[in-house]
């Protein structure tokens, strides 16, 4: 199941078509409108699947609950000034972040009954923050945006609020402009991110994934000359491929091809797939299951649903 | 080609893998050539590779090894010596033994050599039989690669075919050997070889009690000391073998069919032939029996649908070439899977099927079904007896039969009962169908069972029946349906063998009939009969009409019922018609029935009861519509009668006789009398006459009479009665009448045609009250200068009206050959009324126009008139009733004659009229592709460009004030516009096929090319807003009417950039009716943003602009 | 945004305009693509935007953006084969506030003007603005763009401004 959202207001679910794979494989299951006023920026289904969270323009987020054939809008998540821009699941389910061009991030409890609660208002950044996303097994949550830095943020334990741990920017090696994206590998130790600079950046932490002290992350390698124009989304699959969209209407793949050498890792491009769409590539994302999926969206209106066939 | 002493370096080229691949085969081909041309030896070139093919290296050996297979397999017409071929021989069966990565080219030489033919040196018996040795100590053929499994059967199959004397005395390893190559094999290319194998085996070693042993095509592979023992313990091993990859085919074929498998993506195979090889495999030989029998029982029971269909179509396959005693074993698994299958699938209902002509093979739809169906018919065939047997003493048949007999009402039996029913329905009859003797049995054992159930058992023995006994008690609707299908099925079997006369009356089914036929109907009326009173469920009605239909049609000779039960059924059946008032279930299942029986003593002519059909059925459905006291709503009347006529030609030519007195009547009363209620039906009289009764007879001749009988009978009575007048429905009714009228004539042959134009024109001319009828008269003489619009035609009588329009559709029909009287004369006043906007004239007068000889024609040069002349005339006063455009007229010829005031004032409504007109003229022109269709045209143009300072007429100055001051009305523009709608549009009122119109071929490519620049520079040039809309408007008309293709080929930049144009003026239409267009014209045009020309380019950004801005203001749009 | 900003801007002399010939509609240049170039990108701009500088003082005043020197000739650059366009433009007077609005105005109406295969770059001249990164980061921040563009008030303004250029 595959869901999109576009800037005709609307949410569409997808889903493999059973009885004809060949011809036309893929159907619009559901049309999820006349709920968001304006463009809906993001989407992303909550661990369980069962529900679906949408962040839109509208500066609301909205949650959707499949009932039955259909989906139902459960809650309406308001607080943003103006355009929210990401929304994220943590692993657990249990809390949802979202930030907005206010520059303020969101961290929401999900209580039972479809009941949030927002439990705090991040605000580090000190421009419009482009996406949240939360570490793939820790509550550890990461924003980046148009201040150019990556932020990570925790509960701590003592305060009992969420702080700012560490901010990645141009001093620590860090992007030189907006950061679009972030994405991490299986593991959990390493995270890219994208950015209009052209660039991909590697980065990495060596600290224990247990969550119980922060182990600071640090610039690993970068990746330029990869991309024409401004990358906005970047996905790392669970077998280890990094798939990078761009506004130059391509996709690139990339791996991990480090020998254990010493110099930190190194990576290198799978694939460039040039004229992959007919305008921009907004969003690449790999299908959470075994089976090498990709979907990717675009301005011409698109979206298109690749397979990685062989691994080298 | 490559010199002699520089050889070896080929060799290195083709060894080194680095070096680029076609000059690996450029070097391979050059070795190739050498030795063609005896530059070289073999022993030469191995010995100079020695290196390569022995060193240690695999990949430097592969290649070696691999050039030598390559070189060898190029050199097929190669005379080789013995010695050579054997050395060759030698070292490939050595190199089958090495490593596993490297056998490509050890296989490619070994079929290379085992390939050669014996005129240029063929392998040796022993050579041979060594090679297989060793591959088959070697090779494990499942290990390999696709492509290396494909050489490894490729070598077996010419094993088996170039030497078969080898093979035959090998051992029974290698049979087991073959098997085990092919176990388990998927790739679909390699499986058709495997197919072949197994084939091959079956030929090389068959039975020798089988069928197949004697057609060995070899008798010296079988010398007759052999001991048969040998070769059956041959076959128990062979057999042993193949059930596994037997399976695996069928798994195959379900991937396949499931579409899990492409069997064409790589290689060319597609699923119907390797069905069909497959196919031939299993019935290549009667010992796969004992493992394909079981298997495709097995796969019966599979879940694919199309697994099922295989192997049902395989089993009758089988059946058919194991032959009888072979497949006797198997009798009572097949049946009981057949049954399954037949039971198991979803029977459509007996409603959908049962209305349909008995004739028909009544087969269900469901795919399996019908396999089984076939399947069963197949072993029935086979082996009647045992088969038969089988059904008959069937326990789930038994317990059906039971069930049904316990239901008394359709509505009682559940649904699954109903399918089991329907299915055991198709069963008995398929298996009743299948042979006289097989209908006997089975009528001999169900029949007086179902008359048991329905309390009929005591007729049986008893002929002659009381209908006391008969109540709605012993109605059982299972029993009835089977005996329908048992009857159908024998009716069928009777009709198919009726012209062998090959049933005899005595057959037992036929007695079984008669006997109880007289009751049986008893029963079917019953039903009919009650259901007119009382509910009955459609089951059962469809049950009754079913059922007296069969017993009513079947063949002269084994007919059950008597002439009277005959005719009663047919009295019956009408009666219902009769009490028809309303569309009842029975109502149409009667009168289906009625034309089916009529059909049938139509094909079969069986006179005696074709007679009592006609004065029972015929006369009485006919007398429906002469008597109008009938309760029966009209159309449900003409429906009847209509359909009754279809059933046969006489039949239909008493109906008609009928129809036509109706017409006749109901005309005079409505013409004479002004009678409505007679114009309301003869409207409906006339519609059941074009639709029905015309088509009918230009399908199944006898046309001409009927129609000239219509046309005069219509004309006579138009000129005998002078009070002609039809008041209310007079357009509706005249629209009918013409129609009508166009039809006939157009169907009738040229004399007739003939005929009809002189009588019609006649009555034209001799009609009293006609205006200026002396000059009409007297006119053959006038000049074309005298010719003068005539507005006192204004306003004419009805009875001119109908005359006229009549006479005008008469026109429309004609042929070209046809000669109409006095051309001139109907040309000026076709004009007149023309201008005076009668559209079916103008009409007439397009067709005309359109038949007209293009040179004069030498007969009778005083009323004749040829193309030429026409137009003058037309033009003359088509443009001065156009004014105030007539002086523009100079650019056409020269008409100064033509006095100015004449048409001054002449209402625009006229002018728009005269337009519409004239635009039927110009489509009769532009269909014949004559360029005087430009000068009618350019009257259009004129009339657009009127309002716009004509710059395309610089020699009008001075008319330019004249002009200004009598501007055109809109509305004469509009319909200028709109004429060019007309030009190139389909019309089925006149000018198309029917009616004869001359069409040169792609004459709307013709016209769309010729007259899109002058419409283009037209808006170019035109300067007001006025203007430019009714041009895009006639710019439009053009376009959509004509074909895509020629619109695309021509779209050249200007009808690129117009096209935008119109839709940025379209853009000003009220937004609630191009709203729902916006997004569709939008998306289209941003294509346009793109177009190769920069003006295109240009007009597309405005266009974008004007649509966006008509509703939301996003800039995505 | 109305209000008055500059209420007299330095007018600069027309330029006169670089004739293109009229194209033939012969057959031989019927099918011979003309690519889209510098001049016609620049007539797409030329003849829209005005930008109606302080409406309540000098409504029928108006003045093209070529005019006020805003937009060149020459700062557009064009390359039809790359399906690539560069707009650097001048803003009237430094800390001008339009300059977003032009840069916005520039962008939207080459987005209704061009082909989507088109990418359109929009910066402001170098060293004639204050804040010069900060608009072109906004200018090519495309989620900032679209966001904008869904603002009703804003794309009034942008319509006001691209009105004239229709007809």
């Amino acid at each position: 199941m595959l869901a999109s959202c576009s800037g005709d207001k609307t949410v569409r679910i997808w889903q493999q078509n059973p009885s004809d794979k060949l011809s036309d494989p893929w159907l619009c299951k559901a049309i999820l409108d006349e709920t968001h006023t304006r463009t809906v920026r993001s989407c992303a289904w909550s661990p369980s699947g069962k529900l679906l969270a949408t962040a839109s323009f509208d500066a609301t987020t909205a949650i959707w609950e499949q009932v039955g054939d259909d989906f139902e809008c459960v809650a309406t998540l308001e607080g943003h000034e103006n355009e929210v821009k990401s929304v994220s699941w943590n692993s657990s389910g249990s809390l949802l972040a979202t930030c907005s061009r206010d520059k303020s991030v969101w961290i929401w409890e999900v209580l039972p009954g479809n009941e949030f609660d927002c439990v705090s208002v991040l605000t580090g950044h000190t421009q419009d923050v482009k996406m949240v996303q939360w570490h793939p097994f820790m509550d550890v949550l990461f924003s980046c945006g148009y201040d150019n830095t990556i932020k990570v943020w925790a509960d701590d334990r003592d305060s009992d609020d969420w702080e700012c741990l560490q901010t990645l920017n141009e001093a620590n090696n860090g992007h030189s402009s907006t950061v679009w994206a972030l994405s991490f590998n299986s593991a959990g130790d390493k995270m890219v991110t994208c950015s209009d600079d052209l660039t991909l950046k590697i980065w990495g932490t060596d600290g224990p994934m247990n969550g119980d002290e922060f182990a600071p992350w640090r610039h690993l390698c970068t990746l330029s000359g990869v991309h024409d124009r401004t990358i906005f989304s970047i996905h790392w699959s669970r077998e280890g491929v990094i798939a990078s969209a761009a506004a130059d209407d391509a996709i690139r793949l990339f791996a991990d091809e480090s020998d254990g050498s010493v110099e930190g890792p190194s990576y290198k491009m799978l694939l460039k797939k040039e004229k992959a769409h007919d305008m921009d590539v907004n969003a690449v994302q790999w299908s959470s299951k075994e089976n090498r999926l990709l979907a990717s969206a675009s301005d011409d209106g698109t979206i298109k649903i690749w397979e990685l066939t062989s691994l080298p | 080609m490559a010199k002699p002493n520089s050889w070896p370096s080929h060799i290195e080229t083709f060894v080194d893998l680095s070096r680029p691949p076609n000059e690996q085969i450029a070097s391979r081909d050059a070795i190739a050539s050498l030795l063609k041309n005896d530059l070289l030896t073999f022993q030469a070139l191995v010995k100079e590779m020695s290196l390569y093919l022995t060193t240690t290296d695999h990949i430097i050996r592969g290649r070696g090894i691999l050039l030598l297979g390559e070189v060898l397999t190029s050199l097929a017409t190669k005379p080789l010596d013995n010695t050579t071929v054997h050395t060759l021989v030698l070292f490939f069966t050595d190199k089958l033994a090495d490593w596993q990565a490297l056998l490509h080219g050890g296989l490619i030489g070994c079929l290379a050599l085992l390939r050669r033919k014996s005129n240029v040196g063929k392998v040796t018996g022993s050579d041979a039989r060594s090679l297989v040795r060793s591959y088959m100590d070697n090779i494990q053929v499942q290990s390999l690669g696709k492509h290396d499994r494909k050489l490894c059967f490729e070598i077996l199959d010419c094993l088996l075919n170039h030497h078969q004397d080898v093979a035959a005395t090998l051992g029974d390893d290698f049979i087991s050997g073959i098997c085990e190559a092919i176990d388990g094999e998927k790739d679909p290319q390699c499986l058709m070889l495997t197919f072949h194998l197994v084939a091959d085996i079956a030929r090389i070693f068959p039975d020798p009690f089988g069928p197949l042993a004697g057609e060995v095509e070899n008798p010296k592979i079988w010398p007759k000391n052999r001991t048969t023992r040998l070769v059956q313990s041959r076959y128990e091993c062979t057999m042993s073998l193949l059930p596994s990859f037997l399976y695996c085919f069928i798994g195959l074929m379900c991937d396949i069919s499931l579409n899990l498998v492409q069997p064409n993506d790589d290689f060319d195979v597609k699923r119907d032939d390797l069905s069909k090889v497959l196919m031939l495999v299993f019935a290549s030989t009667p010992l796969f029996e004992p493992f394909v029998i079981p298997m495709l029982l097995d796969k019966l029971s599979s879940s694919l649908p199309l697994a099922k269909v295989d192997s049902l179509k395989y089993l009758g396959n089988c059946s058919l070439k194991y032959g009888a005693d072979v497949m006797a074993k198997h009798a009572k698994s097949i049946w009981s899977s057949l049954k399954e299958a037949i039971f198991a699938s979803e029977q459509e209902s007996l409603l959908s099927r049962i209305s349909e002509s008995p004739d028909a093979m009544t087969l269900p739809d469901n795919e399996i079904a019908k396999e089984a169906l076939l399947c069963l018919q197949k072993f029935i065939l086979q082996e009647d007896g045992l088969f038969l047997g089988l059904i008959l003493e069937d326990q789930d048949i038994e317990l059906i039969l039971i069930s049904a007999a316990s239901f008394k009402n359709f509505k009682t039996i559940s649904v699954e009962n109903r399918q089991k029913l329907y299915a055991l329905g198709h069963m008995l009859s398929a298996s009743a169908k299948v042979s006289v003797a097989c209908s006997n049995k089975m009528f001999q054992h169900f029949f007086p069972r179902l008359m048991g159930t329905l309390g009929l058992s005591k007729k049986c023995s008893t002929l002659g029946c009381d209908d006391s006994s008969i109540t709605s008690e012993n109605l059982n609707f299972g029993a009835l349906y089977l005996c329908i299908e048992l009857l159908a099925a024998c009716r069928g079997l009777a009709l198919s063998s009726e012209e062998l006369h090959s049933i005899s009356v005595e057959e037992s089914w036929c007695c079984l009939v008669k006997k109880i036929s007289g009751s049986l109907s008893e029963v079917f009326q019953y039903i009919l009969v009650t259901s007119t009173t009382q509910e009955v469920c459609e089951a059962d009605i469809h049950c009754g009409v079913k059922g007296l239909q069969i017993l009513a049609t079947y063949p002269r000779r084994v007919s059950p019922i008597s002439e009277s039960i005959f005719e009663n059924v047919l009295t019956i059946f009408v009666s219902i018609l009769a009490a028809g008032c309303g569309e009842t279930l029975l109502w149409k299942l009667t009168l289906k029935a009625l034309m089916d029986i009529g059909a049938f003593l139509e094909n079969f002519h069986v006179s005696e009861k074709a007679l009592s059909y006609m004065t029972i059925v015929v006369e009485k459905v006919v007398s429906f519509i002469s008597r109008d006291n009938s309760a029966m709503p009209l159309p449900l009347q003409l429906e009847a009668v209509s359909g009754i006529g279809t059933a046969g030609l006489n039949f239909m030519l008493r109906a008609t006789q009928g129809l036509e007195a109706a017409i006749s009547a109901n005309f005079f009363e409505a013409s004479v009398n002004g009678n409505f209620k007679s114009g309301e039906t003869l409207i409906h009289l006339l519609e059941c006459f074009s639709n029905k009764v015309l088509p009918w007879f230009a399908k199944s001749g006898g046309f001409e009479d009927v129609a000239m009988r219509f046309s005069a009978n219509i004309w006579d009575q138009i000129e005998s009665n002078n009070s002609f007048n039809i008041s209310d429905q007079g357009k509706e009714l005249l629209d009918k009448m013409m129609e009508s009228m166009k039809q006939a004539v157009a169907g009738c042959s040229n004399g007739n045609q003939g005929l009809i134009v002189e009588k019609a024109y006649n009555i034209l001319l001799s009609s009293t009250q006609f205006p200026r009828k002396d000059s009409l008269l007297f006119s053959d003489s006038m000049k074309l200068e005298e010719l003068q619009v005539d507005q006192s035609l204004n306003t004419l009588s009805c009875k001119d009206k109908w005359i006229i329009y009549l006479f005008a559709s008469v026109i429309i029909a004609l042929r070209r050959e046809i000669h109409v009287p006095n051309v001139r004369i109907i040309l000026n006043l076709f004009m007149n009324l023309l201008l005076s906007g009668h559209a079916p004239v103008a009409q007439a007068l397009g067709s005309m126009i359109n038949k007209l000889p293009s040179t004069k024609s030498n007969v009778d040069t005083s009323c004749a008139c040829n193309l030429e002349e026409a137009m003058d005339v037309v033009l003359k006063m088509g443009l001065s009733s156009t004014s105030p455009l007539r002086r523009h007229r100079v650019v056409d010829g020269d008409h100064e004659a033509v006095d100015k005031p004449q048409s001054v004032g002449v209402c625009e409504f006229v002018q728009s009229k005269a337009m519409v007109g004239l635009a039927w003229i110009g489509k009769g022109l532009v269909m014949r592709g004559s360029e005087k269709m430009k000068d009618v045209v350019m009257i259009f143009l004129r009339c657009l460009l009127s309002s716009s300072k004509l710059k395309t007429l610089p020699s009008q100055q001075d008319t330019l004030q004249e002009c200004k001051e009598q501007e055109i009305h809109p509305l004469v523009m509009r319909s200028a516009a709109d004429a060019f709608n007309v030009l190139l549009s389909d019309s089925d009122v006149c000018l198309n096929k029917r009616f004869h119109a001359t069409m040169k071929p792609l004459y709307k490519q013709r016209f769309f090319s010729s007259m899109m620049p002058i419409l283009l520079t037209s808006i170019k040039e035109s300067d007001s807003s006025m203007t430019r809309s009714m041009l895009y408007r006639a710019f439009g008309n053009v376009v959509s009417n004509t074909p895509l293709p020629a619109v695309v080929t021509e779209a050249k930049t200007l009808v690129r950039e117009t096209a935008i144009q119109c839709l940025v003026a379209m853009s000003g239409l009220p937004h609630t009716r191009i709203f729902p267009m916006r997004t569709k014209v939008l998306q289209a045009i941003s294509k346009s943003l793109d177009d190769p020309k920069r003006t295109v380019r240009h007009e597309a950004v405005r266009c974008l602009q004007a649509w966006a801005s008509i509703s939301s203001r996003s800039v995505n749009f | 945004m109305t209000g008055l900003i500059n209420a007299n801007p330095t007018v600069y002399e027309r330029k006169e305009r670089r004739p293109r010939t009229v194209p033939s509609f012969t057959n031989e240049d019927e099918y011979s693509p003309e690519a889209i170039d510098q001049l016609e990108v620049f007539d797409i701009l030329f003849y829209f935007l005005i930008i109606q500088f302080n409406v309540n003082k000098y409504p029928e005043h108006p003045y093209s953006l070529e005019e006020l020197k805003v937009i060149t000739e020459d700062a557009v650059e064009v390359n039809d084969k790359n399906s690539h366009v560069r707009v650097t433009f001048t803003p009237t007077v430094e800390h001008c506030s339009m300059a977003t609005i032009i840069g916005l105005c520039i962008r939207v109406k080459l987005l209704r003007s061009l082909p989507s295969r088109f990418k359109v770059d929009i910066t402001v001249a170098p060293g004639t603005h204050a804040t010069e990164a900060a608009v072109n980061k906004q200018l090519n921040d495309k989620e900032r763009v679209a966001a904008a563009l869904e603002n009703p008030n804003l794309v009034e303004m942008v319509d006001q401004c691209l009105a004239p250029s229709y007809d």
